[in-house]
């Protein structure tokens, strides 16, 4: 049985009190100059407004976190060298673009993916989504990756947009979940022409209504760098056909495995329920989480999970198309979800953008989740009818959490706030190790965004660096927070693994409870906070 | 000259052809004594007379408006803004009335503004602003004309909706309940136009404590006096499973199914409490139901 031991790790002097969250962009500083192209500049074709996702990952094991951009192609394909890239973080606030000498610069329409650990050495590996087939670089430990799609056998032809690994059957190996959106060509893409007419106004692209959606796929670690198509064996096939996006493992039920949980576009979202033998059903409406409050679909783009309401079992909340609130499910007993979108304050303030990738963290140390969403319209076309009241562009939002309520911060969490770009995939990370979170976002046919938080000093915190699928429960100051470590999720990215946890003025950690993969437990007490801890298993 | 029409045919054609000051009051008595056909007969022969006659124009698209004949009220309500009635701020209160059911906010704002400029306390009209800037999207101004128009004193369910629907966008949710808990005293039937969503805001566990059994007793009391209501019952429902008391939930959609075989939101709805509640198959049957339903509407987010 393997047990977790905790490591101390780096201490980082703060002081302590109340502050409403700001950010600061620190793109230009940074050196981050990709320009993420994704298709052409009038989004033909559905698959020209997927947009891309950004993956944080060490992948040098330096402490420091780094960040790959997905990126597509720019068409009509005139210079052909669009391509994802990779960016070391220096340590001092800027990057370097390292994706040739690290070996990842494979060409291909891509959409986002996910980070894991294939082979259990303890590096980083990358799974790349894209318009098909997917791509496998295995960390080769030196700073450079391999391309092992072909022998890993996980090179889903894909469309694909979310990704996750996760640990299906508790065997110790990470397992891949792939979430593909719909079926479509080269020839399609380029073919493709607007013959829609948006509420009665523009000429938009097609679907996703009306094209053929596309098969999810599930592969199974054999342990050995290769994989199986366990798709149909494994249970995850049996929701049938969804214009699938964003994905997210996490335990919902927390009865020690893992579950899944799928944004479909248009089509109703997925609940995979693990029933602990590595085999899945599907039960996305029976727990009241694969519609909204009145049964009505919604065009579901990502998703994250997280405690917002500090009960112990981990919520929901998914983005959606315009003029339709974003969702929050309140996970009410590891069975039963409620749409809480309302009663939360969220769907307010999320009537009108169309949204992306979605992130529970805490911004201010105040010892509960906030949430950020991406926005951007997928349809250009809507700059040019004003009585739309729409625009492609739209500025990101920070919901801060008030005791179980949201409320949007909008430009007094910075001046970032009030900048319009079509935005998709965003992720957290600390990027200098300070402590507090930070954000990165992609943005459709244009250069990220890397928003520091600045945030005067305030509560205390900890960082808990834990194997995938681990769970820790902390408590602190009155109150206990849990947080499940995993992988992929908001939309087509990945995020800082590291467990953050904000806790006010709390003077000490009172106890942190550890429940590692596989079950086995163990507690902690009496920690100090503003720490950064490693849990390594034995 | 001598005539060769006789007397008495004379008189007759003199009395079926009144002098149109007394056929303007034979009009508005018919449409006092609720005889709005034969007014409304009256009031046209006397615009076939006399066409730009603002006050038989201004009952002429009143009546129009009662029947939801939008154009016709509309092209009735420009003349007689036009023609000096006798009372100008009435014309453009109804004009704007008609442009707003014809989607035209703007232009009702504007005949509103007409009216209160002639009528600065006229409460219709205030209410009638309000609801032209909640389309327009201008929030504050249609707070302002609201308030206005309840610290008059009017007594219009419209304003106690409109101040509920600017206060749930703020997402203040026991003050949209305090007003739509006026709306529906004024008129129960309120329930029928307070959008499902806005009951979904109301019912909420999350919602102030006091708002919840606030909303299921408003509509109880309202499924009392129009039991079958559609509306009330959802928003009951949806109270009760968001209070965790599953089996009045049940209950209540139970009946909404009873009432509205074809409302999916209910069938949707039950098959959650009844799942919840442990009855799978009664559970399956309703989901079974729901997903038939939703096939038929073939929405698209």
């Amino acid at each position: 049985m393997r047990l977790p031991i905790l490591l101390l790790a780096i201490g980082s002097a703060a002081t302590h009190g109340a502050e409403l969250p700001r950010f600061a962009d620190r793109t230009d500083a940074a050196g981050l100059t990709i320009v993420t192209y994704s298709g052409g500049e009038e989004k033909n074709h559905i698959l020209e407004s997927a947009g891309n996702g950004v993956l944080v990952v060490d992948y040098d094991l330096d402490g420091w976190q780094d960040l790959y951009f997905a990126a597509a192609y720019r068409l009509p394909r005139a210079a052909g060298d669009e391509r994802g890239a990779l960016y070391r973080n220096l340590g001092d606030g800027t990057f370097a673009d390292v994706t040739a000498a690290a070996g990842v610069g494979a060409r291909v329409y891509g959409h986002g993916g996910c980070v894991g650990d294939v082979d259990g050495d303890g590096a980083p590996d990358l799974y790349l989504t894209a318009l098909g087939p997917n791509v496998l670089y295995r960390n080769d430990g030196d700073g450079t990756f391999s391309d092992v799609t072909a022998q890993a056998g996980v090179g889903d032809p894909g469309p694909s947009v979310g990704a996750v690994f996760f640990d299906a059957d508790a065997d110790g190996d990470q397992d891949l979940f792939v979430a593909n959106y719909l079926d479509a060509t080269w020839d399609e893409i380029l073919g493709a022409r607007r013959t829609r007419r948006w509420q009665g106004k523009i000429l938009v692209m097609d679907g996703p209504r009306g094209l053929p959606a596309s098969r999810n796929a599930f592969y199974r670690n054999l342990g050995e760098g290769t994989f199986e198509d366990a798709t149909a064996a494994s249970g995850l096939a049996s929701g049938g056909l969804g214009y699938s996006l964003g994905v997210v493992s996490f335990d919902y039920d927390v009865d020690g495995d893992v579950d899944l949980y799928v944004a479909n576009d248009s089509s109703e979202n997925f609940l995979y329920r693990n029933r602990g033998d590595g085999t899945f059903e599907e039960v996305g409406i029976w727990a009241g989480a694969a519609y909204n409050a009145d049964g009505r679909l919604q065009g579901s783009m990502g998703v994250h999970f997280g405690d917002y309401d500090g009960d112990g079992w981990p919520d929901l909340a998914v983005t959606q198309f315009a003029h339709d609130h974003y969702t929050l499910y309140r996970n009410l007993d590891g069975q039963a979800f409620l749409d809480v979108s309302f009663a939360a304050g969220l769907a307010a303030p999320t009537l009108q953008p169309l949204g992306w990738g979605a992130l529970f963290f805490d911004a201010d140390h105040d010892r509960d989740l906030d949430l950020f969403f991406a926005n951007g319209h997928i349809y250009p076309q809507v700059d040019e009818d004003p009585s739309l009241h729409e625009s492609f562009r739209q500025p990101n939002q920070l919901l801060l959490n008030d005791g179980g309520r949201f409320r949007d911060a909008g430009a007094a969490a910075g001046e970032v706030f009030a900048l319009e770009l079509s935005s998709r995939g965003a992720a957290y990370l600390d990027l200098e190790n300070d402590g507090d979170l930070d954000l990165v976002v992609s943005n459709q046919d244009a250069r990220p965004t890397l928003l520091e938080n600045v945030t005067a000093p305030g509560g205390r915190w900890v960082m808990v660096e834990a194997p995938l699928g681990t769970r820790i429960a902390v408590r602190a100051g009155g109150a206990t927070q849990t947080r499940q470590s995993s992988s992929g999720g908001s939309y087509a990215s990945h995020n800082d693994p590291r467990l953050h946890v904000g806790l006010g003025d709390a003077r000490a950690i009172d106890r942190l409870d550890v429940v590692w993969p596989g079950g086995a437990q163990r507690a902690f007490e009496n920690l100090a906070p503003d720490r950064f801890y490693v849990l390594r298993s034995r | 000259m001598t005539s060769s029409v006789p007397a008495w045919l004379l008189a007759c054609v003199l009395m079926a052809t009144p002098p149109i000051p007394e056929r303007i009051r034979e009009g508005l008595a018919l449409l006092e004594a609720g005889a709005v056909d034969r007014a409304e007969a009256v009031f046209r022969e006397v615009v076939r007379e006399s066409p730009r006659h603002g006050t038989a124009r201004l009952q002429l698209g009143r009546i129009a408006l009662e029947r939801g004949d939008w154009e016709a009220a509309r092209r009735h309500l420009v003349i007689a803004v036009e023609s000096d009635p006798r009372r100008p701020y009435l014309a453009w209160q109804l004009l704007g009335q008609a442009q707003l059911f014809l989607d035209e906010p703007a232009a009702a704002r504007r005949s509103f503004d007409e009216a209160l400029e002639r009528a600065p306390r006229f409460g219709p009209a205030l209410v009638g602003r309000a609801q032209a800037s909640l389309v327009l999207e201008d929030f504050d101004g249609a707070l302002e004309s609201c308030r206005e128009a309840i610290d008059l004193g009017v007594r219009d369910r419209r304003a106690y909706l409109i101040l509920g629907d600017l206060h749930l966008r703020k997402m203040e949710t026991s003050e949209a309940l305090a007003a739509y808990s006026e709306a529906l005293r004024l008129d129960p039937a309120a329930v029928e136009v307070i959008p499902s969503f806005a009951l979904s805001a109301l019912a909420p566990a999350g919602a102030p404590a006091a708002a919840q059994p606030g909303l299921a007793a408003l509509l109880e009391s309202h499924l009392e006096a129009h039991p079958g209501c559609e509306q009330a019952l959802y928003g009951l429902g949806l109270a009760s499973l968001h209070a965790g008391d599953l089996a009045a939930s049940e209950r209540t959609f139970r009946e909404l199914t009873r009432v509205a075989p074809r409302r999916s939101d209910a069938w949707y709805n039950l098959g959650l409490v009844l799942s919840r509640l442990g009855h799978e198959g009664d559970g399956r049957a309703a989901m079974e139901r729901f997903r038939e339903l939703r096939a038929g509407e073939d929405e698209e987010p």
